[in-house]
């Protein structure tokens, strides 16, 4: 228990000094001084307490001091040392290296000009000193709201630079002078995933890797996806039950060769870090092996057993100690949560009788326990995880790791006989891995929560806390009460929308394309226009990624999975460019659309027709937008002004829709041009727009200064990508917007815009970065 | 990491079992999770008026829900007197040793292993009685040091009633044999004269260790019943099922 407190002490120390003492965090202070006291009711414990708590902050304040580059100004180029193995991607590879001189890490990606290439950067292990020449960037940050922050995640791993090489002309390399234990290590690491590379079938080479290595690198997106998604990902990880495996095996080896049990376990305890590292120094790696580690220090030295909290405890204060940026990894967060929740289960766990009860009994306390973390992450978790983790947690652990681990000494001894075993394995693991795509496809038990703010999921946990109580206590009133709140809870997640006096619409960055949001007060509509999408350009095949960048997979989902957002009452596609429906494959396939609205062409590009027929076939209405199109909704009001007639083509033919919400005007004008938009004014002559959406990306062709004199438009919203190649939005558009006094927001430089509004107006306007983010596009 | 606690039954060093119910109370019990499934406690009550299992050895002398001793009792006086009796444990081979302990060797320590369940079951039912422990004679007190049954008495929160006197008993009743100890002509119990006390109504909770025949307590509650008491019940923390009650006796 003193130890437990210890950790959230060190874990508040730590977030405090991070977001400098936030009111939210002063607060809890009182109320964790008054649990402590109530449940200890030492003075020493609160003293010990305040001791971690004031250590960790001085480790924290130390590290976020440290935390900054030595490089005020881009160098022309640097010596560095690989620290990883290459992460290969079509023709992008990337590495962790370590610049020699301020011994400053950097990140490294490499576009390959030819397929050769990687012949050369295969034979580049960790370790390998290299001289890097090429465009030093800062990471950018999130440009959307709850969204991934690339900045963040680089600078908690201290990274400050990504440093962009256009060739191995410029990246010079060399064999390393001697080599040091560490790159000796990672150079093991190494060879052994190129070993899987090499000797494996494909669809055995991901799985491998990732649970002998903990190298991810190949296994299908698809396939991780469906794991991360029906809550499997945990098997992936490599954790307690490898270190629990491995070192099984090693000491009862040891024991037949006639070496001590004592002995034994220091040759375990001097294994067990390499083992980490070879297994890719994952946060539930390292906990693993350090509770291994300190369990048989604990054992030699006392003769006791360490109890299994406290060797937790101890290993969770051991890592924050050393990196107390760990304490946002999700790795982290995830893997002691569930060790500790387990250990709390211990007195529920121990009344299941059968074998299959207490697996159920395992799987489903680990999945509901780490509900707060996984909805807090992902938005969404799948009920369909509590069945598939009975099955899949002995099958994994039993049979397909103990399994990969033989297949690959065998086929270091015996190449042969490990061929023979793998075409059987491939042929299951095939079928398995096709099954659960499909089931994550099919989305069923699915279900879609939305962000909880930190009231919500305060009160979650604390519902999860009274439940696991309950149960234990075998209290039925209790169990009833608690289970009750939950339910509040969760209901009070799906609801809240619907009780919110407040609706948005939302421009969201996704690069070069449009995707706008709009959500009515009461949730009484949620209408998406465009989707983004990436323009593709012709790529041989040694050149394509495995994960083409998908604004919609990337973006827009997530983005409206942590709205709580499940339906999409109109799917608006302005016209068939790509860069506004090619992110609308990855919606429809993840969330239910009741209607399409098509601005439809003169004439219709295949590409185009294969979007609409893959709509069709989900039986999705489509209609196909006409001028004068209207509907209402409440105090709400929207009509499609364009296309005039089924005669204009291209760009020409966006749909233009016209919208009072929020007591105003506005115009989301899709890729209308200036011919376009002298056609809606000569067929509009008194069109006003408070608010008006530039019409292409804020290109030279469109939003003309008669279209701004015409509308007298108080803000532009400009949807472009950061740096794009087109030079959106053009210097003459933006210059007639200032001439208008136009309000200029803009995607590229300051991310997504959300516009808050109530039924009567306008009541708050943000962007997701505060920052600058396209002031490195260089020439 | 904090000093290293024992179990107050067994003396283990004890680890500190976390769950998720010990998160949220602080109550912990003296005792561990191993010397706590020693006993058993009676959830069942078979018997409305004594509390004794249906088992069997009593199931066919059983008459709906009353024991065939209950139902012999209830053709007495004497034995009308006890409304009834509730007991908390099973008086098997771990609470005889964990009784041997307390009472006869002398650990009066021991009583907090009970505390919380005992105060529970008062506080359900019993909240509204008044207290009192039954005495022992003044000769068997001086020998143990203490009365079990006040050190049981004292757990319960509020005031004690007094007046209740027992004398010595020729011999000790758990070595005298089963007629002896049942003689209902033999009245060990008076009330304390010079205090005059006068019950008006009450109800009162008798609170001894065990319950075996149930004469002794009978016996108190007749002498309680004619100083004004009303209902008299008494508060057993075992109920003795190993002897055979007389009409099993008779039977065999």
């Amino acid at each position: 228990m003193n130890l437990l407190i210890a950790v959230l002490a060190a874990l508040l120390g730590i977030t405090a000094v991070y977001y400098s003492f936030p009111i939210f965090l002063i607060s809890v202070f009182p109320l964790l001084f008054v649990y402590v006291w109530w449940k200890t009711g030492q003075k020493r414990t609160l003293i010990y307490g305040g001791i971690v708590f004031v250590l960790f902050s001085i480790r924290m304040d130390s590290a976020e001091r440290n935390n900054v580059s030595a490089f005020n100004e881009p160098p022309e180029r640097v010596e560095a040392v690989i620290l990883t193995t290459a992460a290969v991607d079509g023709d992008q590879v990337q590495w962790q290296m370590r610049e020699r001189h301020h011994q400053e890490k950097i990140f490294v990606s490499l576009y390959m000009a030819e397929e050769k290439e990687l012949l050369q950067i295969q034979s580049l292990t960790p370790g390998s000193i290299c001289r890097v020449e090429g465009q030093w960037k800062k990471p950018a940050a999130a440009g959307n709201f709850s969204a991934f922050d690339y900045k963040n995640y680089l600078h908690k791993q201290q990274i400050h630079w990504t440093v962009e090489v256009s060739g191995m002309d410029h990246l010079l390399c060399r064999s390393p002078e001697q080599d040091s234990f560490l790159s000796a290590v990672s150079q093991w690491r190494y060879f052994g995933i190129k070993h899987i590379q090499k000797h494996f079938p494909e669809e055995l080479q991901g799985i491998s890797s990732a649970l002998i290595f903990g190298d991810r690198n190949d296994l299908a997106p698809g396939v991780e996806k469906a794991y991360q998604q029906l809550g499997l990902i945990h098997l992936l990880a490599v954790s307690g039950l490898h270190v629990g495996i491995i070192s099984g095996i090693l000491y009862y080896t040891g024991l037949r060769l006639g070496v001590t049990r004592e002995q034994m376990s220091f040759i375990l305890v001097g294994f067990l870090p390499l083992y980490a590292m070879l297994a890719g120094g994952a946060p539930s790696v390292w906990r693993a092996v350090l509770i291994t580690m300190l369990v048989l220090l604990y054992q030699r030295f006392s003769k006791q057993t360490l109890p299994p909290v406290t060797a937790l405890g101890a290993a969770a204060l051991a890592m924050l100690w050393i990196d107390p940026y760990y304490s946002w990894y999700i790795g982290f967060q995830l893997s002691f949560f569930i060790s500790l929740s387990l250990l709390l289960s211990f007195p529920i766990l121990r009344r299941l009788h059968s074998l299959p009860l207490q697996l159920f009994g395992v799987s489903a306390v680990a999945q509901t326990a780490s509900l707060p973390i996984i909805l807090f992450h992902f938005y969404e978790f799948s009920l369909l995880s509590y069945i598939l983790n009975i099955g899949f947690v002995p099958f994994v652990s039993l049979l397909l790791l103990p399994f990969c681990f033989l297949l690959f000494f065998l086929s270091l001894l015996l190449p042969q006989a490990a061929e023979a075993a793998m075409k059987p394995a491939e042929f299951i693991i095939l079928l398995l891995h096709n099954n659960l795509q499909a089931l994550a496809e099919s989305r069923i038990l699915q279900v879609v929560t939305g962000q909880p703010d930190t009231l919500q999921l305060l009160l979650l946990s604390v519902s999860l806390l009274f439940v696991f109580a309950m149960a234990e206590k075998k209290h039925r009133m209790g169990i009833v009460l608690a289970a009750g709140s939950l339910a509040v809870v969760f209901g009070w997640l799906f609801a809240a929308p619907y009780f919110d006096s407040k609706g948005a619409v939302t421009v969201i960055d996704v690069g070069q394309g449009d995707s706008i949001l709009i959500e009515l007060p009461y949730r009484k509509g949620v209408y998406l226009i465009d989707g983004g999408g990436a323009l593709a350009f012709p790529k041989e095949e040694w050149q394509k990624r495995k994960k083409e960048y998908d604004p919609g997979e990337q973006t827009v989902v997530p983005f409206l999975k942590s709205k709580g957002i499940r339906t999409i009452d109109k799917l608006i596609v302005t016209h068939g460019d790509i860069d506004h429906y090619g992110g609308l494959y990855a919606v429809l396939k993840q969330i239910e659309v009741k209607q399409m609205l098509y601005g439809r062409s003169d004439e219709e590009k295949d590409s185009e027709r294969q979007f609409l027929e893959t709509a069709y076939r989900q039986g999705i209405p489509i209609v196909f937008a006409e001028k004068e199109m209207a509907w209402k909704e409440g105090d709400q009001y929207f009509q499609v002004l364009a296309p005039l007639d089924n005669k204009a083509s291209g760009n020409e033919a966006s749909i233009v829709l016209y919208a009072v919400m929020g007591g105003r005007s506005w115009l989301f004008a899709g890729d209308l041009e200036e011919e376009g938009e002298k056609h809606v004014m000569q067929a509009f002559p008194g069109l006003k727009a408070d608010i008006l959406k530039a019409g292409h990306h804020g290109s030279r062709t469109s939003t003309s200064a008669s279209w701004i004199n015409q509308l007298q438009p108080k803000a532009a919203l400009l949807s472009s990508g950061r740096c794009n190649r087109f030079g959106h939005p053009h210097g003459e558009v933006l210059d007639n917007l200032e001439a208008g006094e136009v309000d200029i927001y803009r995607t590229d430089e300051k991310g997504a815009v959300e516009i808050a509004f109530t039924h009567q107006d306008i009541v708050s306007i943000r962007q997701a970065s505060e920052e600058i983010l396209n002031d490195q596009c260089g020439s | 990491m904090g000093s290293k606690r024992r179990c107050l039954y067994c003396m283990e060093p004890r680890q500190e079992q976390l769950s998720w119910h010990g998160l949220i109370s602080r109550a912990d019990d003296p005792v561990c999770p191993d010397c706590r499934a020693l006993f058993t406690m009676l959830m069942s009550r078979d018997c409305r008026i004594c509390g004794r299992e249906k088992d069997e050895q009593s199931a066919p002398f059983f008459q709906d829900t009353r024991c065939g001793d209950c139902v012999a009792w209830g053709e007495k006086d004497i034995g009308r007197a006890l409304d009834h009796n509730i007991s908390l444990y099973r008086y098997d081979k771990a609470m005889q040793q964990w009784m041997a302990r307390w009472k006869y060797r002398g650990d009066p320590a021991l009583t907090a292993v009970f505390q919380k369940e005992w105060v529970q079951i008062w506080r359900r039912s019993y909240a509204s009685w008044k207290v009192m422990a039954l005495p022992a004679g003044p000769g068997r007190t001086q020998e143990r040091g203490f009365n079990q049954a006040v050190l049981l008495a004292d757990m319960l929160p509020g005031d004690r009633l007094n007046g209740l006197e027992k004398k010595d008993e020729p011999k000790k009743q758990s070595k005298s044999t089963k007629n002896q100890r049942e003689s209902l002509f033999y009245q060990p119990f008076y009330m304390n004269n010079q205090e005059k006390i006068r019950f008006n109504g009450e109800k009162i909770l008798l609170v001894d260790d065990i319950y075996t025949t149930g004469t002794t307590v009978r016996k108190a509650a007749s002498v309680l019943r004619s100083a004004g008491a009303e209902r008299v019940a008494s508060f057993t923390l075992a109920r003795s099922t190993g002897t055979l009650s007389r009409k099993e006796e008779k039977a065999q």
